[in-house]
């Protein structure tokens, strides 16, 4: 009886020992060259995870961190953990899915489909696995996923891209109809329109698959459809390299306030950083303070005195000032440099010419046309100086080239008139 | 059976076929031998299946015929050391061996010559490079052959950073550089480059893909804060450049035309690091195709007046089956599902698939990679190189690519090979080979076959040819920072064979670049395209090898010839040497 009492207690004791989830280390990764800021996150998240080895949060957000630092097998290992300790997490279900794509395909198709069965109406997961289903080749499969997408939300641009892609072999109507929506939403408008050219071309229509293959090539590279689960990942990647991005994302934008203000936290943080004070020599040209601007870039250049992109910036700040043969001295060293940069033989030939060194600045112009063949504002740049240097008749030969490379170009007559003076 | 494989045994001569004009003779050439390993190829009656667990079909003959040959490349994240160097098979004087020209991407200030090999009588290798006058030092990229001139001796482009070199075969093992005279200049990164003749004048012009605009004071870091190579998206594009050859007008030494800018091939610009030159939409003229790294490919379209104009988004090459921008670095082209139509395949990045462009209807693409079971790979490379052909000559093409890491926050692969640079180690990953199943896919046997893939290394170039002559195609893989290896083709129980050599007799007899000879065999035709200047970086052997399976004899051979006309030949004899020679029929 006593040892019938016993064995069960026994029993009762090795199935609560085994219910326990078995403690894991959690992994360790080389963070000393990493940016402050996610050694940090990283850290921490890890610091969580040994305080609560059982929370699948805490495996799930340590998870996050590596990801974010392309620490993917250790991320792989922190997700499958988050997952064992909580089954139902449609989050690091899928974000394990997502992270074992590569090496683990089949792996990584049974967790997306988990990841779709957790949260059947998240379109996430499910547009996710229809992509990875197509690259693998499982084009039926696909097509239940994207058309389950288009019913839930018949405004999801990519799902009609996508379905459009499976469909584009079989039945040019169908990818017609289905393009159309996302030929007007941003993420889309450039992969729904190189499709919808090869659509077109296919059917016969070669002229306007070629007119929208020009115009989808001048449209700006796309953004990646929006992922709620990826932008928390990437959120955490919060370096220098990323802000400097930021920064010269929003000065392209001419974004100013919202540049300088980045900026300012930048330079506070690390004043010396070369990459900071080049975008505040960019920020200051292009709010027409050049000699600021030259500050920035000289301040720049006593850090990194071979900078190419800060001495082109200089050279720029100095045309900017009228200051000619400074500029062309900074240039030069530019060339000397890179002998293949097109843009600093322009503008040595520019300041050149400003500064009176007609041959010089033709001899220049001729160089960044040897490295750029084909730059219209280079040839008619050259041919106004040969022009202007009395080389008449090679300045018409020269706009003969402009004439053969656009004719259309509305500066051809006035050149013209000019050299035939 | 090491001690076994390393005894050496002459190989058997092979007959080789040649047609003349008006009347078909047969020559018998004095034997070549060559050093092989004890595992022979003995010819099957019939094509059994050759891809066993132990059954190799290369093996590595570096050490055996004195190749000697080891790629310098500096350590300090300078973007061109990591591109890689390529090599040229090119037989410079005509003795019917293929010799090897090596580049080397030492840097002007160091020593590192480009080495010219000379192929002995026994197989062996003699480095020739001392007064050869292609013993150039500096960053160099692609080596391409071709006959500039017409004189029958096939001269030699060599891509740097920051240059091209032209080397005109003056004769007796020597060659001139004519660049500056030849009218080229090119300050660019080049890389890719090839021969071809768009305006169908009889003489072979020039391509050169230049790379992306790199800024040397540019230092970059991956995520985790390490200093590592640059990617390519950092730097801008570039033009690709062409020139019309006039040598015609200059009564034989080499003369070029830069016509970059009159043909519009400067637009749009882009970053290339594999050409192939070929006819894509089917009208007979050569078309340029660029593999461009991290941007949209770029497909040139002949207009037959001397201009081109790039259609790759419509026709279905400029993006992957998932509408992206991939890392396109080599190339391949090549009737993959026999269905008589080319067929392009391209090399990416581990993070993504390879692209395999199937062509259909005429001129247009799709990329089918899944649908050939290619995403079903063991584990994904990098690939650079790329051959694709028949090595077991079983009637279907087989794919190889020479793969290596361009980044180092994910770890290369072991072991690595012996001779490899430690610093590289990290980038160093193994070469794959995917063998035909015969029903349009394709089936990883990297893990079967160690002898190439064993071991791992910073791959880039891969150059096919036959080298030994004994009608199996053989590949020169070559690494970065490490040494070149020459893999004899020793595939055990192949099909029958054919391989064609097609010359033009009115360009001094050379190889009639850009022509697609097509071999019907057992009613099955068997497509392909004399262009050198596949893979990545490299010339490869200008003679076309043919896999026959069973087939016991050739119906006959279609060929359409560079300048548009077409031509057959009647039936042949299989596993033969056959050198078409064109208006050799009229």
């Amino acid at each position: 009886m006593k040892l019938g009492l016993l064995s069960v207690m026994l029993l009762v004791f090795l199935a609560t020992a085994c219910s326990q989830k078995k403690s894991v280390e959690p992994p360790n990764v080389d963070t000393a060259a990493i940016d402050p800021f996610l050694r940090t996150t990283i850290t921490d998240a890890r610091g969580t995870v040994i305080a609560s080895p059982n929370s699948a949060e805490s495996w799930g957000r340590f998870g996050q961190a590596l990801h974010a630092a392309e620490f993917t097998t250790q991320a792989q290992q922190c997700y499958a953990r988050a997952v064992e300790l909580d089954p139902q997490s449609l989050r690091w279900t899928y974000l394990l899915g997502l992270v074992e794509l590569q090496n683990e395909p089949a792996s990584a198709l049974k967790h997306l489909n988990r990841a779709v069965e957790l949260g059947a109406t998240n379109e996430a997961p499910r547009f996710a696995l229809s992509r990875a289903l197509i690259e693998h080749g499982r084009f039926d499969d696909a097509r239940g996923h994207l058309e389950t997408l288009i019913k839930n939300n018949p405004n999801h641009a990519a799902a009609h891209v996508e379905l459009a892609r499976v469909v584009v072999n079989g039945d040019l109507e169908r990818t017609r109809a289905l393009l159309k929506p996302a030929l007007t939403n941003g993420y889309t408008v450039r992969g729904a329109t190189l499709l919808l050219a090869q659509v077109e071309q296919r059917a016969g229509n070669a002229d306007l698959a070629a007119q929208l293959s020009r115009r989808a090539a001048a449209m700006p590279r796309p953004f990646d459809w929006p992922d709620p689960y990826l932008r928390e990942v990437q959120s955490l990647r919060a370096d220098r390299a990323k802000l400097a991005e930021q920064i010269n994302s929003w000065l392209q934008q001419q974004r100013f306030s919202d540049a300088e203000s980045a900026l300012n936290n930048l330079l506070r943080a690390v004043p010396n950083d070369p990459e900071g004070l080049l975008l505040l020599g960019r920020l200051r040209y292009l709010q027409k303070n050049c000699p600021e601007a030259e500050a920035a870039l000289r301040r720049h250049l006593e850090v990194q005195p071979n900078s190419l992109n800060g001495l082109i910036q200089l050279g720029i700040a100095l045309l900017c000032q009228q200051r000619w043969n400074d500029a062309a001295a900074v240039l030069e060293q530019a060339t000397a440099l890179k002998p293949d940069f097109a843009q600093a033989h322009s503008n040595l030939a520019y300041a050149r010419s400003h500064a009176g060194d007609s041959a010089g600045a033709i001899q220049a112009y001729r160089n960044a046309l040897r490295c750029n063949p084909g730059d219209l504002n280079t040839h008619i740049a050259l041919a106004d100086e040969l022009g202007r240097g009395g080389k008449k008749e090679e300045g018409l030969k020269e706009l003969d080239r402009i004439i053969s490379l656009n004719p259309k170009d509305p500066r051809i007559s006035q050149l013209r008139q000019r050299l035939e003076k | 059976m090491a001690m076994k494989e390393r005894q050496a045994r002459i190989n058997l001569s092979e007959a080789i076929l040649i047609y003349s004009r008006g009347l078909e003779s047969l020559l018998w050439l004095s034997c070549v031998s060559f050093l092989v390993l004890s595992s022979g190829c003995s010819k099957p009656s019939s094509p059994q299946s050759s891809t066993g667990s132990n059954v190799q079909w290369f093996s590595d003959v570096t050490a055996a015929t004195r190749l000697n040959f080891t790629h310098v490349a500096g350590t300090n994240y300078f973007m061109p050391d990591q591109v890689g160097s390529g090599v040229a098979l090119l037989d410079y004087d005509n003795d019917g061996r293929l010799d090897l020209y090596f580049v080397q991407n030492g840097g002007t200030n160091g020593s590192a010559r480009n080495q010219l090999f000379h192929q002995e009588s026994d197989g062996t290798f003699r480095d020739v490079t001392a007064g050869s006058g292609v013993d150039i030092i500096g960053r160099g990229m692609g080596a391409y052959a071709g006959d500039v001139n017409n004189d029958g001796l096939v001269d030699l482009l060599v891509t740097e950073y920051g240059a091209i070199h032209l080397f005109q075969n003056v004769g007796g093992g020597k060659f001139r550089e004519v660049t500056r005279e030849a009218g080229l200049d090119n300050p660019r990164w080049s890389a890719p480059a090839s021969f071809l003749d768009y305006d169908r004048d009889g003489w072979l012009d020039i391509v050169v893909g230049n790379y992306v605009d790199y800024d040397p004071t540019h230092t970059c870091n991956d995520v985790q804060g390490q200093q590592d190579f640059c990617a390519p998206k950092t730097f801008a594009d570039t033009a690709t450049r062409l020139w019309h050859n006039s040598t015609r007008q200059s009564g034989g030494l080499p003369l070029f035309a830069d016509v970059t800018e009159a043909s519009g091939i400067f637009r749009p610009p882009g970053a290339a690091l594999g050409i192939v030159c070929a006819d894509f939409d089917g009208d007979g003229w050569p078309d340029i195709f660029c593999a461009d790294d991290g941007r949209p490919n770029r497909l040139f379209i002949n207009k037959r007046n001397g201009t081109f104009v790039d259609e790759a988004a419509q026709r279905g090459v400029a993006f992957n089956a998932m509408g992206a921008t991939a890392a396109n670095m080599g190339v391949a082209f090549a009737d993959i599902d026999g269905d008589g139509l080319a067929d392009l395949f391209v090399t990416h990045l581990t993070e993504e698939f390879h692209s395999l462009f199937k062509q259909g209807p005429r001129g247009l693409f799709s990329d089918q990679i899944a649908a050939a079971g290619l995403q079903e790979q063991e584990w994904r490379g990098t690939g650079f190189g790329t051959v694709v052909t028949d090595f077991d000559s079983d009637g279907f093409v087989d794919i190889a690519s020479a793969n290596g890491l361009v980044r180092r926050i994910r770890p290369g692969q072991t072991p690595v090979a012996p001779g490899a640079n430690p610093w590289w180690a990290r980038y160093a990953q193994r070469p794959q080979l995917f063998a035909n199943t015969g029903s349009g896919k394709f089936r990883d046997v990297s893990s079967e076959q160690m002898a190439l893939c064993g071991a791992a290394e910073v791959g880039r170039s891969l150059a096919v040819g036959d080298i030994d002559n004994d009608g199996a195609p053989d590949l020169v893989l070559c690494t970065v920072a490490g040494p070149a290896r020459l893999f004899r083709n020793v595939c055990p129980n192949r099909g029958h064979w054919l391989k064609i050599r097609l010359l033009l007799p009115e360009q001094g007899g050379r190889d009639a670049i850009g022509a697609e000879p097509v071999v019907v065999a057992n009613g099955k035709g068997h497509w392909a395209l004399a262009q050198p200047a596949t893979s990545y970086l490299v010339s490869n052997d200008p003679a076309i090898h043919f896999g026959l399976g069973a087939a016991t004899k050739v119906d006959r051979v279609e060929v359409l010839w560079p300048d548009g006309t077409k031509e057959t030949f009647g039936e042949a004899a299989v596993d033969k040497l056959l050198v078409l020679r064109k208006g050799a029929t009229k």
